[in-house]
């Protein structure tokens, strides 16, 4: 009888998505075409990830997927005794979680900083600005560092040098401990106005009532805006924050780790700037490796899964908000 | 029940969309099965005969030139044209985006009808590629490889796929006297040269002395920097350490050339010049081959260790920048520099091959083995004879109507003969022109020998010598700059005893082993046949 009971209400469910369904059938076969391609180009491609366990050339073509040798861990046992494995790995976490940090903290104050502004042309004329830099691209960001902070030509050693402030120009772009400086400094700058709009938006969904009766209350700026924007922004935030620790190792919110790498890094700098997804590129890529280059992102994707469901794990925990 | 119908024609349609798609994607898997099967011939066949029906009796084939700097884009012009009127081809030509390219096509299984590359190892793979004598047997073709380039030419596997360009053996150079080496050199700012006395400069420590006069009279110029491009080559040249090639001998043993003795000397050189301040650490960041031009240009800079045509080249771009300084090669350093010494250790640098993809294999054999011959590096690499150039009395170089450095790339000049040339047709000209760039290749040829063997040691191109020698090549790149940039010269050394520390941990000795094994059944081999005469 219990079987019966839960049974009933199930079929009844069944059969009313399948009326539903019949009903849009015309709407149905359009989303079909999309989940057709998002199957194709983002599902079926991820069979791939095998050859990390296997002994494939690309001489193989396509069927060496499937027809080379099993060779399990070997890759990646060659990875992690690999001589500069342990910088790399390191300059993958301390780059991403840097860039975590700062391009997450910058755009929620720089929200709140515009949110607070009370003249309303020069609030755009800010918005307009801070986000411009997203539209530019990593080369030209590049090349905008070099101009900057190039030893021969940069404006800033240029400045520092002729105020008699420093003696030798500072080698920004190529000494290793300046590295995660710069990388971070240019992420924010790229995207901190981009993500500000997401919590500007927030911000504009909060009761403008509770901000008055705040006000009546006696509640000073500094209050509102601890007690009312923060709160009312917090489950926007939670879930920039979860998406950012998804995409952690390549980035996250502060654009690619990738291009800031491959770009920003070079003989000089190596010890700091070379990350798995540089060296994946440089290995694998160049060498024709493609397994090993595999095993390389396999790596960083199974540790990019451990963050992203141990940030929902603690936000659900600590805000009572998560993604699942 | 008419919905359910045409929903399920729908889906049918979908379905087969998908699997179409899936089907193209597969289609890379028979470039890797070959020969091709009777049905497969046909098929190629059948689109041969429909491309020289559209085109007329021309037929259009896909050439890719796996070099990032190829100037051609497009095969037109008055030379490209002689060899479409006599092989009835024309090439759709495709040029590298970067360097890694030419490894997705092999993946993707489509690598057109010929493929221009460097990667020897790569290619030589009877599943992707044909081999010459396959084809010559397959057409009823005569092939006739002299045996020391035969022999050279061999891949691992037996069989041959073509001929790499840059090396012929010394019979066939025999009587070509003003044969030279293309290779690395240095030039220096005239102007500055003559204010300090143009002094003759014959040694490491008579130059080092120079740029100390630099620093010291100049302080707003930077007194040595090398070109990202040439990787000091030519330092490391007088310094006698080896560089470009994958072995060195070192007492008749092969061994990986990040343990090649000389670099000691070369690192210690290097360093000494940074600590003085005779370089920038902006020359470290470099990457394209023009940023020491610029610096040159803009007159920031005294030396440069670049190339051999550098000379040449940058007098005309200062000239063309209205500069009032010239740069001039110092050819006394190489020739005064004891212990400095190169050794040509090349079997060639770039070869065409025919893949297995290609859809008229016959035409393309016959355009590749003719690209081997003299009257297609004249044509191909010089131009027309009468027209763009005339042999000298003594028949033994060209005397140019054109400027060899700057040939006109409408007509499709000069380039097309680097797909291959013996490295004598490529140098011939400069002797001619009687500018630096001979004089500076004279100089370095007179301190160079010769050892193609070492050039055989071609590792398979995804075994572990190769991987370790990748992992070689990528330490030395990384602490190279870490033991020039040391702060005192025990720094300096000691990241140098550890690179090679780290070298055997990556598994140098295996290397050694391996390579030894094989140049100790190449080399007796080479020696008896190298003095051949056909």
């Amino acid at each position: 009888m219990a079987a019966d009971k839960t049974s009933k209400p199930d079929k009844g469910k069944g059969t009313k998505l399948l009326k539903k369904l019949r009903k849009q059938w015309q709407l149905q076969l359009v989303a079909l075409g999309a989940l057709v391609l998002l199957f194709l180009f983002c599902y079926m491609p991820l069979f791939g990830i095998v050859i990390a366990f296997k002994d494939y050339t690309v001489n193989m073509g396509f069927a060496g997927i499937f027809t080379s040798k099993w060779v399990g861990f070997k890759w990646f046992e060659q990875l992690f005794t690999y001589y500069q494995f342990k910088d790399i790995f390191r300059n993958t976490l301390v780059l991403s979680l840097l860039k975590l940090i700062f391009t997450f903290i910058c755009p929620i104050i720089l929200a709140l900083l515009l949110n607070e502004m009370r003249v309303s042309g020069f609030k755009r004329v800010v918005q307009t600005v801070s986000y411009l830099p997203n539209f530019i691209s990593w080369v030209l960001v590049y090349t905008i560092a070099m101009a900057f902070l190039s030893t021969d030509k940069g404006i800033i050693n240029e400045v520092l040098i002729n105020h008699g402030w420093i003696k030798s120009a500072i080698p920004f772009l190529s000494e290793p401990k300046f590295f995660y400086g710069v990388a971070v400094f240019f992420s924010v700058w790229k995207n901190s106005g981009y993500w500000a709009i997401i919590f500007l938006a927030a911000i504009s969904g909060i009761d403008s009532q509770l901000y008055e009766a705040a006000e009546i209350d006696g509640a000073s700026r500094l209050k509102r805006l601890w007690y009312i924007t923060l709160p009312g922004i917090k489950s926007s935030v939670v879930t920039v924050l979860i998406l950012s620790i998804g995409g952690l190792l390549g980035g996250g919110m502060g654009g690619s780790n990738f291009e800031q790498a491959y770009l920003f890094g070079n003989t000089v700098n190596y010890t700091t700037s070379e990350i798995l997804q540089t060296y994946a590129f440089k290995t694998g890529l160049s060498q024709g490796r493609f397994a090993y280059a595999t095993a390389v992102d396999l790596f960083q994707s199974v540790i990019s899964v451990c963050l992203v469901v141990t940030a929902n794990l603690v936000a659900r925990k600590t805000t009572g908000e998560g993604l699942f | 029940m008419k919905i359910n119908r045409l929903a399920r024609k729908m889906a049918a349609l979908a379905l087969s969309s998908v699997m179409l798609i899936i089907a193209g994607c597969g289609q890379a898997a028979p470039a890797a099965t070959a020969p091709a099967e009777p049905a497969a011939q046909e098929e190629a066949a059948a689109e041969t005969e429909a491309a020289v029906e559209e085109a007329g009796d021309i037929e259009t084939l896909k050439i890719f030139c796996d070099e990032l700097w190829w100037p051609y884009t497009e095969w037109k012009g008055r030379i490209p044209d002689k060899v479409t009127e006599k092989f009835g081809i024309k090439f759709e030509v495709t040029v590298p985006t970067d360097a890694n390219q030419l490894n997705m096509m092999i993946a993707s299984g489509d690598l057109g009808d010929v493929v221009c590359t460097g990667n020897f190892s790569r290619m030589c793979d009877s599943n992707l590629c044909y081999t010459l004598d396959e084809l010559a047997e397959m057409y009823g073709k005569e092939l006739n490889i002299h045996s020391v380039l035969r022999f050279v030419n061999t891949a691992d596997d037996g069989n041959l796929y073509t001929l790499m360009a840059g090396y012929s053996p010394r019979s066939m150079l025999e009587g070509w006297d003003k044969v030279v080496y293309e290779q690395a050199a240095m030039v220096v700012r005239t102007d500055i040269y003559e204010e300090l006395g143009s002094p003759e400069i014959t040694n490491l420590d008579e130059f080092t002395d120079l740029l100390q006069q630099v620093k010291d009279n100049y302080p707003d110029i930077v007194p040595f920097v090398y070109s990202p491009w040439q990787m000091n080559n030519y330092i490391r040249i007088l310094c006698g350490a080896v560089h470009d090639y994958d072995f060195v001998d070192v007492d008749g043993q092969a061994v990986p050339f990040i343990l090649d003795p000389h670099f000691e000397k070369y690192f210690e050189l290097m360093n000494d010049w940074y600590r003085r301040g005779f370089m920038t650490d902006d020359n470290f960041v470099w990457s394209g081959s023009g940023d020491d031009r610029e610096y040159m240009i803009a007159g920031k800079v005294f030396a440069d260790s670049n190339y051999s045509n550098t000379e040449d080249g940058f007098n005309v771009a200062l000239a063309d920048a209205g500069a009032d300084f010239r740069v001039k090669t110092l050819d006394s350093l190489t020739y005064g520099q004891p212990g400095a010494g190169w050794v040509q250790a090349t079997a060639g640098w770039r070869g065409l091959f025919i893949p297995k993809s290609c859809k008229d294999p016959e035409k393309v054999f016959d355009f590749v083995t003719w690209c081997f011959t003299q009257e297609a590096q004249e044509l191909l690499l010089w131009g027309e004879e009468g027209v763009d150039w005339n042999w000298s009395e003594d028949h033994s170089y060209p005397e140019m109507n054109y400027d060899f450095y700057n040939p006109n790339r409408d007509d499709g000049m000069k380039f097309w003969g680097w797909m291959y040339h013996d490295g004598k047709m490529n140098v011939l000209p400069d002797y001619a022109n009687g500018g630096a760039t001979y004089d500076a290749r004279k100089a370095i040829t007179a301190i160079s020998d010769s050892n193609p063997v070492l050039g055989m040691l071609r590792m398979g191109a995804d075994s572990n010598e190769q991987v370790i020698m990748d992992n070689l090549k990528i330490l030395y790149q990384n602490e190279a700059t870490n033991i020039i940039r040391a702060a005192s010269a025990e720094e300096s050394h000691e990241l140098y005893e550890k690179m090679i520390e780290t070298a055997y941990s990556m598994g140098a000795e295996q290397l050694i082993t391996w390579a030894n094994e094989t140049y100790e059944r190449l080399k007796p081999e080479f020696d008896k046949i190298k003095d051949n005469v056909e």
